[in-house]
């Protein structure tokens, strides 16, 4: 539980954002999506400008891209290429950002016949798919935005931006804030969350530890969610008491279905503490009249269905 | 009661700023336990002689805590391990990136988390909140403590040593002047607020409710079926019509489950996951004994209003109201307070058997009620109240002597908290054929036995078991912890949800349908890209309680749809969802695995999350049939918590 003192930087992570589209049409244009991790290897990231010009290359961070904090400009690429590692050493990192969100953001920003690949020429079955869904076209190395004109891609518009096309049936909408959620923070200014905890916290025992063991003397509990058989032995305790009382109850002639009476006042029909007339938190533990309500001594107690009538 | 002016500091009326000695306790509730943590931990200092304020935690700025000399935080975890809904607000404040680590330098602050450890991320709410507050610059001044649903003393197992220990700390670090003692358990500390008759005269003029007959429904209900409306100007609530109140279950069936629909005129939009909540309302019969018990027949349908009982206190010195908004509730009765707002039927905590003992003369009864209050009885207090569920009006019956001054009642009593209903509608079923909003829920009415002779009913599910279609209700929606997203919805996944657990799944199912059914409409002729869905489900028997089974063969052309069943009772070995999934793990591994899919985990928490969770852990193992090197326990395991990490395994339990 060391106090981690983290002064929180309000600077975007990485920030190679196009710094401008001047170069917009003059040249191929590359847009690189690079998994965080990439991040920390500067080396790897000044090989890649060396393979990509830095003047005609952009490069976005897929984690990015998927939250939604970048945006890209329109019809500007020629090639996305997902840096997965030519090994595929960031292959299952960078196609497991790889979703739906990011296709929503990048295939506007690809021109007509653009390509997308990776560095490994992999792509899996849920990234074909999601490729298809935005409508790209599958190539032998990767895949390809349709020019506009001959025959057109078909992308599968899921709700998100409704503001064409009035649909018949929104399908999927913001859900909707009722609850005291909705402060005007922006996402963005806000730091991630679950940054805050690791994995060692998830480990960590609760404190003060749970004292399980039963104290001496004391009546054993089952846990909420007992597996060891403690909670159905409990139970049964409690029905066997319950029907241990029923069964005395009607040695004094009192069966659930009759309408008895029963006279407390009378010799030898009370317990003989005396406390049973009070109710259950005065009655002893194998008190008869366990689980009735209390009844003032000489009251009538009816047994209607089980239940007392008093 | 000399030690009383505790809070009041009647003498220095002085301007609000840091007092000498004052507390702050705040919590995050999502079901009423953070606030009874709240409330004991508040009383505990204002004995103290701390200048105490107890308020939710969107009530505060963070900006104010600086000024009281502490502050303590109760906090549950909900949903993903998320801060609760009263919490939320306060929580987005602090996580703002601009704010400086010195941001809340010179705040003394201790936390209690309440969670449930058959959670992943158990009491992560607090935990967050705890590393956040020290990145901000608070100084911890008494190490936070953590209760565990599932420790077998509940939460008070591990609450009582840790108050106990924190009042030693308070006495230690802020000693009380010479002469002043701390006030002793066993002297009331005034209620800060109090019910006052109303000017009869005047109070005529107000506006009475709207005639309670409203589209009535037709149809053949038992009489126990009450029309009712929701006159309770519950915050954020929207008023609902119940449509449909149809059990499904058949009668012979031990359990009752109801298939509710309710719609609202407003066309509201929600999500699959999404949380209904509803709060319940008492029997007119349950208040008319309570009132006849206490004698308060003279007042009750006297028009009260709730009032600070020392009107001479700065506002700032008065904690909020125990109930919000009572002031624009319609001719507001004794009576229909004990009916709409106080749950008299509530299992009480031992706060409240402190409280009542100050309303009895009996000494046998003061007595036994001190007992129960002692942490050294928690034993007998757990045997005499949780154990066999007994209930507030139970226990008044017994402790007859108890007279509750009726001005008393709202800091007696709790008040009726919201209980949450997962929706289970999705897609098509959300919206009315006029724009409004369309809710479903599948709800297991509450009924079993323990000791005691009367069979237990469940507060809420006993109010909506009896109510009429035509009724009104007042609901919150909540935004839910499955937060599948479209892509999610779309590609292949596994849903396991047994018993009333399938009906968040259920709204998934419809939300799937929808999508495919708009995509057929704008690409005739294209097969919809949908990935394949497992729905494993589990009841006792096929015949009594498998739920939406038509539904499930309508939608499986369409969606993709393989339904995996387990019937418990239906064979002589008792079969649950997890033996299905064992049976099936090589279909598992294929989705999960090889396709990538999402899990989502729906239904009671405790045992069955558990097994499924070591089920698929163990389909990781052994369901690869591919030939590939499979997978050893510790990878399969670090599969399963990857998964959760990249929010590909949710559960959301109840």
């Amino acid at each position: 539980m060391a106090p981690s003192f983290v002064s929180i930087d309000t600077t975007p992570d990485f920030d190679m954002t196009p710094t401008s589209s001047k170069s917009a049409d003059s040249g191929k244009r590359t847009l690189l999506l690079a998994p965080p991790s990439i991040a920390t290897q500067e080396d790897k990231l000044r090989t890649l400008f060396t393979t990509y010009d830095r003047s005609t290359t952009d490069l976005q961070m897929l984690d990015r891209v998927s939250a939604g904090f970048v945006s890209l400009p329109a019809n500007t690429y020629d090639l996305v290429l997902v840096l997965t590692g030519t090994d595929g050493t960031r292959r299952s990192e960078a196609l497991q950002l790889l979703k739906r969100e990011v296709y929503a953001a990048v295939v506007p920003a690809m021109k007509g016949g653009a390509k997308l690949q990776t560095e490994d020429n992999f792509f899996g079955e849920a990234e074909d798919r999601e490729a298809v869904l935005a409508g790209l076209v599958k190539k032998e190395t990767g895949f390809e935005k349709m020019d506009v004109g001959n025959g057109a891609a078909v992308p599968l518009r899921l709700g998100r931006k409704k503001k064409a096309a009035p649909a018949p049936a929104p399908v999927v909408q913001p859900p909707p804030i009722i609850s005291s959620d909705d402060n005007d923070l922006n996402d963005d200014e806000l730091i991630d969350e679950d940054t805050l905890l690791s994995a060692d916290d998830l480990k960590r025992p609760i404190v003060p530890p749970p004292e399980c063991q039963p104290k001496a003397g004391k009546r054993r509990r089952a846990c909420k969610d007992c597996t060891c058989g403690l909670a159905a032995q409990i139970e049964a305790e409690d029905r066997e008491r319950r029907e241990a009382a029923d069964k005395s109850l009607n040695v004094m002639k009192l069966e659930s279905d009759d309408l008895n009476e029963l006279d407390f006042t009378v010799q030898g029909k009370t317990g003989s503490c005396g406390n049973c007339a009070l109710g259950d938190a005065f009655r002893c533990d194998g008190c008869p009249f366990i689980g009735l309500p209390a009844f003032k001594p000489g009251q009538e107690v009816q047994i209607l269905n089980d239940v007392a009538q008093l | 009661m000399s030690g009383s002016q505790s809070s009041g500091s009647p003498g220095s009326p002085g301007p609000p700023g840091p007092p000498g000695r004052s507390a702050l306790v705040v919590y995050g509730s999502e079901t009423g336990n953070a606030q009874d943590v709240a409330e004991e931990v508040g009383a505990l200092a204002e004995r103290l002689h701390f200048t105490t304020q107890i308020s939710e935690l969107n009530h505060v700025k963070p900006e104010s805590l600086r000024s009281y000399t502490i502050v303590v935080f109760a906090v549950s975890t909900t949903g993903q391990g998320d801060l609760p809904a009263n919490a939320r607000t306060f929580w987005r404040s602090l996580l703002l990136k601009k704010l400086p680590p010195t941001f809340l330098s010179g705040v003394r602050f201790t936390w209690f988390g309440l969670g449930d450890s058959s959670y992943p991320k158990f009491n992560w709410a607090a935990r967050k909140l705890y590393k956040r507050l020290l990145q901000l610059g608070a100084d911890e001044i008494y190490p936070g403590g953590e209760a565990d649903h599932q420790h077998s003393s509940g939460l008070e197992g591990t609450f009582i040593p840790w108050l106990a220990g924190f009042r030693k700390h308070l006495l230690d670090k802020y000693p009380l002047p010479p002469g002043q003692d701390p006030i002793p358990d066993d002297v009331q500390l005034p209620p800060k607020w109090v019910l006052r008759l109303r000017d009869q005269e005047a109070a005529s003029e107000d506006v009475s409710p709207p005639d309670a007959m409203g589209a009535a429904v037709t149809g053949d209900f038992p009489d126990s079926y009450r029309l009712d409306n929701d006159h309770r100007p519950l915050h954020d609530s929207l008023t609902a019509t119940l449509v449909q109140n149809k059990r499904v279950t058949p009668q012979t069936h031990w359990q009752d489950v109801r298939h509710l629909i309710l719609t609202v005129s407003d066309p509201i939009s929600y999500a699959p996951g999404d949380v209904l909540t509803i709060t319940p309302k008492n029997t007119a019969e349950d208040v008319q004994s309570l009132i006849e018990m206490m004698g308060w027949q003279e007042q009750a349908d006297q028009l009260v209003s709730l009032v600070p009982r020392d009107s001479t206190r700065s506002t700032n010195e008065l904690p909020s109201p125990p109930i919000h908004s009572l002031d624009s509730y319609p001719r507001l009765t004794l009576r229909e307070l004990l009916i709409n707002y106080l749950d008299i039927r509530a299992i009480p905590r031992r706060s409240f058997f402190a409280a009542i003992a100050h309303y009895t003369t009996y000494e046998m009864h003061k007595e036994r009620l001190l007992e129960f209050t002692n942490p050294e009885y928690l034993d007998e207090f757990w045997d005499y109240t949780t154990r066999p569920r007994r209930s507030i009006l139970e226990i008044l019956h017994e402790f007859d002597t108890v007279k509750i001054p009726w001005q008393h009642a709202t800091s007696t009593f709790p008040i009726i908290r919201a209980r949450q209903f997962s929706i289970a509608s999705g897609g098509e079923l959300k919206r009315t054929s006029v724009g409004g909003a369309r809710f479903e829920l599948l709800i297991a009415i509450v009924k079993y036995r323990t000791v005691i002779k009367k069979i237990r009913e469940g507060v809420c599910t006993k109010y909506i078991s009896n109510l009429r279609p035509g009724s009104t209700l007042k609901i919150q929606l909540q935004r839910g912890g499955l937060n599948s997203s479209v892509g999610q919805l779309v590609g292949p996944t596994m849903l396991i949800g047994p018993g009333t657990g399938v009906a968040p799944l259920r709204s998934m199912l419809w939300e799937k349908a929808a999508i495919v059914k708009s995509y057929q409409e704008k690409n005739p002729g294209v097969d919809p890209p949908i990935e394949p869905t497992i729905l494993v489900y589990g009841g006792r028997n096929r015949a009594a309680d498998f739920f939406f089974e038509d539904e499930w063969q309508q939608l499986s052309d369409l969606i993709k749809l393989k339904v995996l069943t387990a019937f418990s009772r239906d064979q002589k070995q008792k079969v649950y969802v997890q033996d299905v999934i064992r049976e099936n793990s090589s279909l598992v591994f294929n989705l999960l695995h090889d396709k990538g899919g999402a899990v989502f985990v729906c239904g009671s928490s405790g045992r069955m999350p558990q097994a499924v969770r070591e089920t698929l852990t163990e389909a990781f193992q052994y369901g690869n049939d591919a030939g590939t090197q499979p997978f050893s326990r510790r990878e399969a395991e670090d599969y399963l918590v990857g998964m959760e990490k990249t929010g590909r395994y949710k559960q959301e339990t109840w």
